[in-house]
């Protein structure tokens, strides 16, 4: 069931100005509800413009964009929009400004009507939900801690207002191969525990492959295709011509194939490409005995 | 709106005002502004607006740009004919309800606007035609004699250049900030004085704390290319001053003696 | 005959870092580091975080001052004050935000920032700048201003006012850590460009293996100590040790380590993905 629509969305910057730019050109899209979605693009490509029309704070120059039944352009209706779709941008971590890591995440819940009870409540869920342990970090100063740990918070600020759908542009930026591994784990733990719906912004196709239910790949503004992480790294000089990389596994199952083996259908992780390839060999060997 | 800003940015070109040596044009600028300010006589409105169109059409500024700068401070400038037409005493031209507006109040007015009106321009002159490394060389020269009493004229035009290259880094820093607090609810236009000023708090830290990490990066970067302070220092761009140059100081000085001369008579 | 230990440019001997001597928080960053970088060699270092990489690649240029042991850049030490200034001409330095290290207002006015630091007259300092710029293919941006480039370019930039300077190496830390692929692939193919054109030794501080890869040597940082040093095919060959260290393998070494641990027979030391085809296909 899908929960966002966005039907021929234009956005221009600075319409008028000689800074014109147009940002996107007729994008029509939609999220279902429970569902990991990637937008993927290069930069440039507006993937942070659309998604800043998901909770209202940017509108469509034409066309529209309807979240959670709400049209975008209604404005007291999206007035609200921020409690059901939590957006985390890109190095969330220079956003922070609480005194304590407490007084930050509690920010968001504060500016809603909950009491201080409630407040405490959805602190203390989100903090887990983050892997920071409440007690041992609710009154440290948050310029005291390291940048992951930064950015876990900033996250946690936005987790605490318990969003439907969770937004974020780049979570993985500048993190290092474990930091990232681990933070996507926990993103598709939500997911997949149904705390929320999450669209994810990135450029890094391993990630895409990974863990995307689906995938939207924007260019200069346009989408170039949607679908499935496989039928989307079926078309790799698609993909690299707009500046994106297909992940290796695809690439090697793709090669395989090219070179006559019998590969079934592109592998998206290394585990697949794993068993692709023992698969293809035992196919093989079968073929060889049968002659 | 905040991309759209063309106060103070370098518009590249070849004309000779853009080659001018910049501490001609800093000192040429201050005499215009001390004539502006002290002009008396219509004559000299006209002789000095004239001048400046004809050098905003040597240097090939586009109006659009100039007027883009007026443009930004319209409120100073309407407050400020406002404040003369209606509150100068005098002969009374027209009444709306108690506020009377005076002959006296309107010339006032007028000239007030434009005083600032080619007060903006001259300024946006100089900015448009030098680029910031340029001014700020030019400016630690015309201010080298503060050395003597210990100025640190070269840290400041550092200063200067630095803030000039990050001032859009920090707007859009600013914007993006907005937008997030803006997601989790904030909101700044609602409440008493004390609530809005409160709920800048979380624009304000994060841009603190944010510039203080790219002083500190920048410095580091500096001290990587071998940067010490103002010793030894050499320039791509050499100052030398020239015949057009001299021309342009000597003519902006006999105007600014013209216009003192007569404002003292 | 001219021996190996000739061609060192920068040489460390027993190297010692600790993060505030004698006062609160004193930690050690770096621990008893012996080796030596070759002129004209691309090093690649890698460790997880806290590994001591950045704190090792400050020390090439002087940033920091070993507390104990030596390091030298073309025999001159660095705890000796008056080498300060050239040994920072020989060892140029590009660092991760790419915003953070411009400081003009102006493309070719922040080219020009290390050359006029040097003291150097007008005319050399504009031809530099004039080179650097057509090396790093932006001639023709050079009077945009910094904040309308892209990541990418913006650390094209860096790269051209190191070049200014004309070093013998540069360092960079980290450089693509926050470009998107198009500009992290771009920023590798100049970096090997300079590398085997221009002769610059160059030191590559990184977490991307894809980009360790492309190296001649590879040093492992964990903890503060060189523990493993070795080509890009020697090092990849040791996924377990790697692990150990909390490193993972580039995709296709890592694929071919598990292929080899089912008992399907793979050469040695494949790291691409063609490679790997190449070798299933036998």
């Amino acid at each position: 069931m899908s929960i966002i629509q966005v039907i021929n969305l234009v956005y221009v910057y600075s319409r008028g100005t000689p800074f014109q730019v147009n940002s996107l050109q007729n994008v029509s899209m939609t999220v279902d509800e429970g569902e990991f979605l990637v937008v993927a693009g290069p930069t440039g490509s507006g993937k942070s413009t659309l998604i800043q029309h998901l909770n209202g704070l940017l509108k469509p120059t034409a066309g529209k964009v309807v979240v959670l039944g709400v049209d975008t352009t209604n404005k007291k209706a999206a007035a609200g929009l921020w409690r059901q779709v939590g957006l985390v941008f890109q190095y969330p971590e220079t956003q922070l400004f609480g005194e304590t890591v407490y007084e930050d995440i509690a920010f968001g819940p504060r500016n809603t009507e909950a009491d201080e009870e409630q407040v405490d409540r959805w602190v203390k869920r989100a903090m887990d939900q983050v892997d920071l342990d409440y007690h041992q970090f609710r009154d440290l100063s948050p310029f005291t801690l390291s940048s992951g740990q930064r950015r876990r918070v900033a996250m946690a600020g936005v987790l605490a207002l318990q969003p439907r759908v969770l937004v974020l542009d780049e979570p993985t930026a500048g993190l290092d191969p474990v930091g990232r591994k681990r933070m996507l784990q926990q993103i598709k733990g939500l997911q997949r525990e149904g705390i929320c719906t999450v669209v994810l912004v990135t450029h890094n196709m391993e990630d895409a492959a990974r863990w995307a239910d689906r995938m939207l790949v924007l260019d200069q503004g346009k989408v170039l295709r949607q679908g499935i992480p496989r039928d989307i790294f079926s078309r790799p000089e698609e993909l690299n011509q707009v500046g994106l990389e297909v992940p290796f596994p695809a690439t090697l199952t793709r090669l395989l194939r090219e070179s006559g083996y019998p590969v079934e259908q592109l592998a998206l992780t290394i585990d697949e490409a794993e068993q692709t390839v023992k698969d293809v060999r035992v196919v093989m060997a079968n073929r060889r005995e049968m002659r | 709106m905040l991309e759209g800003i063309t106060l103070g940015r370098y518009i590249p070109g070849r004309s000779i005002i853009h080659t001018l040596d910049p501490r001609a044009k800093i000192i040429a600028v201050m005499l215009l502004i001390m004539s502006i300010l002290m002009a008396g006589e219509p004559l000299l409105y006209l002789g000095l607006t004239s001048l400046i169109v004809v050098v905003l059409s040597m240097a090939m500024i586009p109006l659009g740009a100039v007027w883009k700068s007026i443009r930004l401070l319209w409120l100073i400038l309407l407050f400020g004919f406002v404040f003369q037409a209606f509150f100068t005493p005098g002969q009374v031209m027209l009444t709306l309800g108690p506020l009377t507006v005076t002959r006296e109040g309107l010339v006032g007015g007028g000239t007030m606007l434009w005083r600032l009106v080619n007060l903006i321009t001259v300024a946006s002159l100089l900015t448009f035609t030098t680029t910031p490394i340029k001014l700020t060389a030019g400016l630690e020269y015309v201010l080298a004699p503060l050395n003597r009493v210990r100025v640190p004229v070269h840290e400041l035009a550092m200063m200067m250049t630095i803030a000039l290259r990050f001032v859009p880094t920090l707007l859009e820093e600013a914007q993006l900030v907005i937008k997030a607090q803006q997601s989790r609810g904030a909101a700044f236009t609602r409440g008493s004085i004390w609530r809005r000023a409160m709920s800048l708090v979380p624009i304000l830290v994060p841009l603190f704390a944010g510039s203080l990490r790219r002083a500190e990066d920048l410095a580091t970067a500096m001290e990587a290319r071998c940067y010490r302070g103002g010793v030894n220092r050499s320039r791509m761009n050499e100052l030398a001053a020239g015949r057009a140059d001299r021309v342009a100081v000597s003519l902006c000085t006999v105007i600014f003696l013209l216009s003192a001369g007569l404002r003292i008579i | 005959m001219v021996s190996i230990r000739d061609q060192a440019l920068i040489r460390l001997s027993e190297l010692t870092y600790i993060y505030n001597q004698g006062e609160t928080g004193e930690r050690t960053g770096i621990i008893n580091i012996s080796g030596d970088i070759y002129r004209g060699e691309w090093l690649a270092m890698i460790g997880s975080n806290g590994s001591g990489k950045s704190t090792l690649a400050r020390h090439l240029n002087a940033l920091l001052i070993p507390t104990s042991g030596t390091v030298e850049v073309d025999g001159l030490d660095t705890k000796v004050a008056e080498n300060l200034w050239e040994i920072r001409r020989l060892v140029g330095m590009v660092f991760q935000n790419p915003d953070n290290q411009l400081v003009a207002a102006l493309v070719e006015e922040d080219v020009a920032f290390g050359p006029e630091n040097l003291g150097l007259p007008s005319l050399e300092v504009r031809l530099r700048v004039e080179q650097a710029l057509t090396l790093m293919n932006l001639h023709d941006l050079r009077l945009r201003a910094p904040h309308l480039l892209s990541g990418g370019q913006k650390q094209r930039m860096a790269v051209a006012g190191v070049l200014a300077m004309r070093p013998l190496c540069m360092v960079l830390d980290e450089p693509s850590a926050m470009l998107d692929p198009a500009g992290r692939k771009d920023l590798m193919t100049t970096i090997g460009r300079l590398n085997r054109e221009a002769g610059i030794t160059v030191v590559l501080i990184t977490h991307f293996m894809e980009e360790a890869v492309l190296a001649n040597r590879i040093w492992v940082l964990h903890e503060g100590a060189l523990v493993m040093a070795g080509t890009p095919r020697e090092i990849f060959q040791q996924g377990s040790q790697l692990a150990a260290y909390n490193l993972e393998l580039p995709g296709p070494a890592e694929l071919a380590e598990r292929l080899r641990r089912s008992g399907i027979h793979l050469p040695e030391g494949i790291l691409t993905v063609e490679e790997l085809v190449h070798s299933i296909c036998q």
